[in-house]
Order: C-alpha cells, then structure tokens, then sequence
C-alpha cells in the first residue's frame, strides 16, 4: 500500500478528508482486503492508544499486536502526533471531531443541571441557555432543542431497520454544528 | 416498529421473537440459513431477524449532510436478551449501552449520563399483523446486484416509495446471515440522505461481558434517569392529542404520556409508522417546554417540524420527509 493511500486513510478517520474523497476511499475500504485490514488497524491503534479499548476483547494479544503494528506503522504515528502536538500525552493521537463536541453541545439541551450525583431527575433541568447558534438557513441543521424528542422517538420508534442506526443517528448527533 | 413486513407469514416464530427471546436462538439459526430465493420481502423478513438474533461486532461508518462518523458496534444475543455497545471513534467518547432493562448514554467530556428506560417491543406487536400488506401499499420492493461490502457478499434491495410522504432505501444484506451491512435512505431526488456500511465486521459465536462494559465508569459524572411506569398502561388517562392527517398506510403503534429524557413534565406522544418508516408527535403544554421549536429542522434522515398550538407546543419528529412532518405538524388538535 502506498504513504499517500495510508495517509488518506488516517486523515479520513480523523474526518478530515473533504466528502468526495471520503466516499471514495471508504468505496476501496469496502472492497480491497488489504486496505480493508488496515483500516480496521488504525481503528484498532487509535483506541488503544486512547485507553478505550475494553480489557477482555476476545483477541488474545490484542496489545502486543497493536504495539507491533504501531512500530509498523509510523507514518499514521508521525501524522497524528504532527497533526496534534499539544494533547494528552497518549490521547494526543486523538484528533477530536468538531462535530463530536458539539454533539455535545446539543445533547446539554437535554441534560439537567448538576444534581449532586444523584441518579434521579428531581427537578427541573437547570435553565442553561443552549450554546449553540443555528445560524443560517434555519432548515438546514438540526436544532439542539430537539435532542430529548429525538432519544425518546428512537427509543419507542426506532426499532425499525435494524438495532443499530437509530444509537448511530444519536452518537452521531451534531446538533447545530 | 419494526414492523416486520412478512410477520404474517413469519407466523409464531416472529411473534415470539416480540415477545421477548425465548426463541432468539431458533431466529438466529434462521437468520443464518440458505438466502431466501427471490423474494423481496422474505429477505427483509431474513434481516430483521438477523439483526435481533446474531451476535457481531465490527466498525462501520454513518454518513450524513457532508459528515462521517466511525463508530463500532458490538452486539450479543443471549438467554438475558439482546445487549448492544455503540461507541464512537472520532471525536468525543460517547457510547451507549442497550439491554432489555435500559439505554445507557455515556457522555464523558461533559461528564454525563443519560439513563432512560428500555422499551418493550411489545409495544408494537398488535401492529405487527397488517404491516405486510402496508408495506406492499406503500412500497415498491425488488432485489438487485450482488456486491462486495465488509469483504463479504451481499445483496442488494430497492424499496421505493409509492408517494412523496416517505423516503426510499437501498439495502445490502449479506448473503450467509441476512445482515444489513450498507444501507442508504434515498430521498424523492434520488439524493443519498444518509448511508451506513461496516467497513469491518465479525460474527463471533461468543461474546465476553467485558467486551459490553463501558469504558468509562461514570464515577463523578451526573447521573440523569428517567423512570416511567408502562406506556400502554390501559387504565391511564385518555391521550389529548389528536392527529388530523397522516399519509396514507401509516397507522398508530403506540400512545403514551409520560416525561421526556431529562425531564419531568408529561408529555403526550404518539407514534405512527407505515411498516418501514415511523414519525412521533408530542403535545405538551408550552410552559413546560424550555425553548420551544418553532419550524423546520433536519439531519440526515431525521426531519422536525414545531409549532405553538394555544397553550401547548406540537412536536412532530421522524424519518420522514419535511412536508410530511409539517402537513402532520398543522393537523394536529387538542380533543
């Protein structure tokens, strides 16, 4: 595999490839074994290198073979490492997504206001303005207001195609980026 | 919903499978049979199944208005019921955690956690038995080529809408098991609104706990739980909502009052789904509602529609298209 098409396939898990290139590439993702593999193994480096992975992951000598990988794979070490000088010593391979953050931002909507660590809701949330500006054609971003409708319409409603794309449009959910 | 389109000729077994997961293992082993021929609908049937009943665990990514995101899934079926593990990959730590008891969404930069009920299907059963025909009403289905998507076989299904109320889906269900791996909502342009597709997947036979814990503990983060009694309790009190127009082929699956996630306020809530597509409608007085949605709001396939009716707020949200959203948005009243 060529350095370009490694590093395109970093820059595309860090979300940074532009949409046509994207589409592109995850098209050869999906039918090249090879590229397919390496693929799977940035995923794997990147969540192991952020302390996400799960101990228990029915791979045996997953971090050994991570380690190995990460030695065989320099360039996507050198890229994230370049690319993110000043983050968390061992997350600083973790190029966070904007669209993640405010993600986030849209789900406060629906996140009552510190209640001491309690796990029942007994109040109203707390009156935090939501910080997030819909700017624009109001018809083209999905307004962080409705992030409580849209956890409650997945959960009665969302059953439909299959398990998995309602949580993705959740996870996923970027409300007035 | 869910709607299972072939329920009907799926018979007992797919009752069941509702029902809870006594039979989970027998829907496994048919999700895992021969492909089912030419048939359209006994292939949906055959996903849905496989979906419910397969243990897999993989990485895919969801494309959106111009977005990519890559999350990884783990999913397991066991005597317990069915769990699921989302996390995401770029960006933020979010990860939500399924089981038959609740939704866990784990939100580790803002140190939260949404803890909300898990719904029965059952729910949706009594809505189950006409959806075949709804379906054959709505849609037009037919199967195309077979392709190459995660390394494996599928093949793909069209399913076109018969009208502009609801969007169309290209499926690609893999030959062996009958799992979605790619999928596409199509709108009325033919413009891919959203897409799926694993990039990677495995069918383990078995899962360990661990691989369905969650990464981050939650310790010192705030708890929010929403705890609710039954949604289809009988005995409670009569829904005030009242819904004007749908399109045609979308009937009632569930009617319930109760509070939002992160609220306390009850909130009226009404669903409707064609067999494939589903809309919710809240009603709930404006003075509960912190910012009021007023219009028109989409991502992906997920259109909104809010509007001010006397004292109350109408929500209406779905993946439908927007003029079906407002045209369902304007018929509603108060009884």
């Amino acid at each position: 595999m060529s350095e370009s098409t490694r590093e395109r396939l970093s820059a595309l898990i860090d979300g940074e490839l532009d949409q046509a290139e994207a589409v592109r590439l995850l098209d050869e993702v999906t039918r090249g074994s090879e590229l397919q593999r390496t693929w799977e193994h940035y995923h794997l480096i990147s969540d192991a290198l952020q302390g996400h992975m799960a101990p228990g992951l029915p791979m045996g000598d997953l971090f050994e073979r991570v380690r190995e990988r990460v030695q065989e794979e320099p360039t996507m070490y050198r890229l994230r490492a370049f690319r993110a000088p000043g983050l968390r010593p061992l997350a600083g391979l973790a190029i966070a997504a904007s669209v993640a953050v405010v993600a986030v931002l849209g789900l406060r909507g629906v996140v009552p206001g510190s209640d001491g660590g309690t796990n029942q809701v007994a109040q109203r949330p707390a009156t935090e303005p939501v910080a997030v500006a819909v700017a624009g054609d109001p018809t083209s971003t999905f307004d962080p207001r409705l992030s409580a409708y849209l956890l409650n319409h997945n959960e009665l409603a969302g059953q439909n195609m299959h398990g998995v794309l309602p949580y993705a449009r959740l996870v996923a959910h970027d409300g007035g980026r | 919903m869910a709607v299972d389109s072939a329920c009907s000729r799926a018979g007992p077994r797919l009752v069941f499978g509702w029902l809870g997961v006594v039979l989970a293992f027998a829907s496994a082993a048919a999700g895992a049979g021969a492909p089912p021929g030419d048939d359209p609908y006994a292939w949906l049937e055959r996903m849905r199944d496989a979906s419910r009943t397969l243990n897999y665990e993989g990485i895919f990514v969801y494309r959106h208005d111009g977005e990519i995101e890559t999350l990884r899934v783990i999913h397991r079926v066991t005597a317990n019921g069915e769990q699921e593990r989302l996390t995401s990959l770029n960006g933020a730590r979010r990860e939500v955690l399924r089981d038959r008891h609740r939704v866990t969404c784990i939100l580790s930069d803002n140190r939260s956690v949404l803890v909300d009920e898990s719904r029965s299907r059952g729910l949706f059963a009594s809505a189950l038995r006409q959806s075949d025909d709804r379906l054959r009403g709505q849609y037009r289905l037919s199967l195309a080529g077979q392709e190459r998507v995660a390394g494996r076989l599928t093949r793909e299904i069209r399913i076109e809408p018969a009208d502009a109320f609801r969007y169309g889906y290209r499926l690609w269900l893999d030959e062996q098991t009958g799992l979605p791996l790619k999928s596409q909502l199509v709108d009325e342009s033919g413009s891919t609104l959203e897409e799926f597709l694993f990039t990677t997947i495995n069918l383990p036979d078995s899962i360990p706990d661990t691989m369905l814990e969650p990464e981050v503990s939650g310790e010192g983060f705030d708890w929010h739980t929403t705890t609710r009694g039954t949604g289809d309790d009988p005995t409670r009190k009569r829904s005030d909502l009242l819904v004007g127009w749908v399109p045609p082929g979308f009937v009632k699956t569930a009617d319930t009052r109760e509070p939002l996630s992160g609220g306390h306020q009850p909130t009226e809530h009404v669903v409707f789904t064609d067999g494939l597509a589903a809309f919710s409608v809240y009603l709930e007085r404006v003075d509960a509602v912190k910012a009021p949605f007023e219009g028109l709001s989409q991502m992906g396939a997920i259109t909104a529609f809010g509007m001010r009716l006397g004292e109350h707020q109408v929500t209406v949200i779905g993946e439908v298209p927007k003029a079906t959203v407002d045209r369902v948005g304007r018929s509603v009243q108060r009884r």
